[in-house]
């Protein structure tokens, strides 16, 4: 499951210029998407439009909601009867959603929901960012759940990982979350729109609510009042996230094997940092970087294997420092993490990135 | 090579037309490319742009940091991008609407100024088709894309209502680079 796919430029397969929501469409269809609930929002409004129109093409649902509220909930709906159900938002459309993400991590449903970052807190604007790492990967709703989070760095995965997504979140009944921002969603690159791997077959029929005529009634429910049941949930769903972080690690490294610092990015900052990590490589800095894919799970065992052999970090985020946390805790006290981020719509240049490349080196 | 390319004008100008344009011909040229616009609230009127890359090595960062090169249909967008250019960078420009004595950078800036606005009423009758005389322009002197691909690509991608465009559009594109030369 955890396959790191081949950049476009490597693959077979014709190629497209698209724009990364558009991408991101792409992977629902071919992934066999079902129905599609969403309310409009920018930078993600494409993903919508797109579906709605070649969704019901080929016999799929589109529903444009009244809300998020109601949006969340119908794919709650849908995905409680076994169908591949997702929904996409951004910055205070994800927030409404939270209370429904929470039921669906209860319930063990499977869904796909993608935020396409813009630019908060509160209503904000619909610039780029990356200040939903915390929301996305510490559950965002009630309650000691986790989402799995997929963090795509160009249409190539705005396509592939969106196509997977709903393999992980089927094999898991969880559900999963694509991490994108306004600048992955509305930038345009080639991409093979051709499915990277054959789509598995994950049964449901044990599961869903697919109407009780001859056999026993189910009910899918995440308030469990008696004795000790809503516990023994959440050490089940416990179980199920350990198996994730063993099973579903992801990462890309980047010129790691000889480096003195390596760059902590994901998503557009890591773009970003492999520009500038480029250039200091010019300059004679020996700089890597290293690219979370999942983001829950964090690929821990992978940073803390480079930490071992490598003795300066710098993160970059375009927020004030969140992934910076979870970076501290894994390479421990002992090795220095800097950090350098934007936040509020602020897109840290290359030039930016470099400078602080060298300050941290040096 | 490496080229971060700025395409700007009024909404309205087709700066993101062009742009889109440019990077299926990178592509369709076999180099590695990235198109990034603006996007959200937009008028006719106000101001549009975008950054195309273009390069033989993979991009990293798909975001404007500091153009070689840019084409630049309008006042208001000259005066604004003119500083952020490279040293040694190329600015398109198109003089009926961009006068020369703003031009501030003129030691370290290469300045190409071709009657876009007027090529284009010209040949069209309309002054839709300024950013193809730009476009054309860039490309006598860009030294990236050849006329051919951008020919072929505006051939494969023009939607079929706006067939009766392609023609007067291509012979646009080809009096932008005599107009250049």
């Amino acid at each position: 499951m955890n396959t790191v796919f081949t950049p476009a430029a490597q693959r077979n397969g014709k190629l497209t210029l698209v724009q990364g929501n558009i991408a991101l469409a792409e992977g629902a269809l071919h992934a066999g998407l079902d129905c599609y609930f969403g309310y409009p929002i920018t930078p993600q409004n494409q993903v919508p439009e797109y579906l709605s129109a070649k969704l019901p093409e080929r016999g799929g649902a589109f529903v444009q909601a009244e809300s998020e509220l109601a949006s969340i909930n119908m794919v709650l709906g849908a995905a409680s009867t076994g169908a591949r159900a997702m929904t996409s938002s951004s910055g205070p459309g994800i927030s409404l959603m939270q209370e429904g993400i929470s039921f669906l991590a209860g319930d063990e449903l499977p869904a796909v929901i993608a935020n396409v970052m813009r630019c908060g807190p509160g209503m904000g604007g619909i610039k780029p960012t990356q200040g939903d790492y915390y929301q996305a990967t510490r559950g965002g709703g009630h309650g000691d759940y986790h989402t799995i989070v997929l963090a795509p760095a160009s249409a190539q995965e705005m396509f592939d990982l969106t196509y997977q997504a709903f393999d992980v979140a089927d094999t898991y009944c969880n559900p999963v979350l694509i991490l994108a921002d306004a600048i992955l969603g509305q930038m345009k690159e080639p991409a093979v729109l051709e499915p990277p791997y054959e789509r598995k077959a994950i049964k449901k029929d044990d599961w869903s609510l697919t109407g009780a005529a001859g056999r026993k009634a189910r009910n899918i429910r995440s308030m469990l009042l008696a004795g000790d049941d809503q516990e023994q949930l959440n050490y089940k769903l416990e179980k199920k996230y350990e198996r994730v972080k063993q099973e579903l690690p992801m990462w890309e490294c980047i010129d790691t094997e000889d480096a003195d610092l390596i760059v902590v990015a994901f998503g557009t900052s890591a773009r970003i940092s492999s520009s500038a990590a480029r250039l200091a490589r010019a300059e004679g800095l020996k700089v890597g970087v290293f690219r979370p894919i999942t983001l829950f799970p964090f690929p821990e065992e992978a940073l803390r294997d480079l930490a071992s052999k490598v003795g300066k970090f710098l993160v970059v985020e375009m927020n004030l420092g969140q992934m910076l946390h979870d970076v501290r805790a894994i390479v421990g006290h002992d090795i220095p993490v800097s950090f350098y981020g934007r936040p509020g719509g602020g897109v840290p240049t290359v030039r930016e990135v470099l400078e602080n490349i060298k300050e941290s080196v040096s | 090579m490496r080229t971060e390319l700025l395409l700007a004008g009024f909404g309205g100008q087709g700066v993101l037309f062009v742009g889109d344009l440019v990077t299926r011909s990178a592509m369709a040229q076999g180099l590695h490319t990235t198109y990034m616009p603006t996007y959200g609230v937009a008028m006719r009127g106000g101001t549009a742009n975008c950054v195309v890359i273009m390069s033989d090595e993979p991009i990293g960062s798909p975001v404007m940091d500091e153009p070689d090169a840019a084409v630049i249909l309008n006042q208001q967008s000259f005066d604004k991008f003119q500083p952020s250019l490279k040293k040694g960078g190329l600015i398109v420009t198109n003089s009926t609407l961009v006068s020369k004595d703003t031009f501030t950078r003129s030691d370290t800036l290469r300045l190409v100024m071709v009657d876009a606005t007027k090529i284009a009423r010209k040949i069209t009758g309309r002054e839709q088709a300024a950013n193809m005389a730009a476009l054309g322009a860039y490309l006598a002197v860009g030294g990236i894309l050849s006329y051919d691909v951008v020919d072929a690509t505006l051939r494969a991608n023009l939607h079929p209502s706006k067939q009766a465009l392609l023609e007067p559009n291509l012979e646009t594109i080809r009096a932008g680079m005599e107009a250049a030369k």
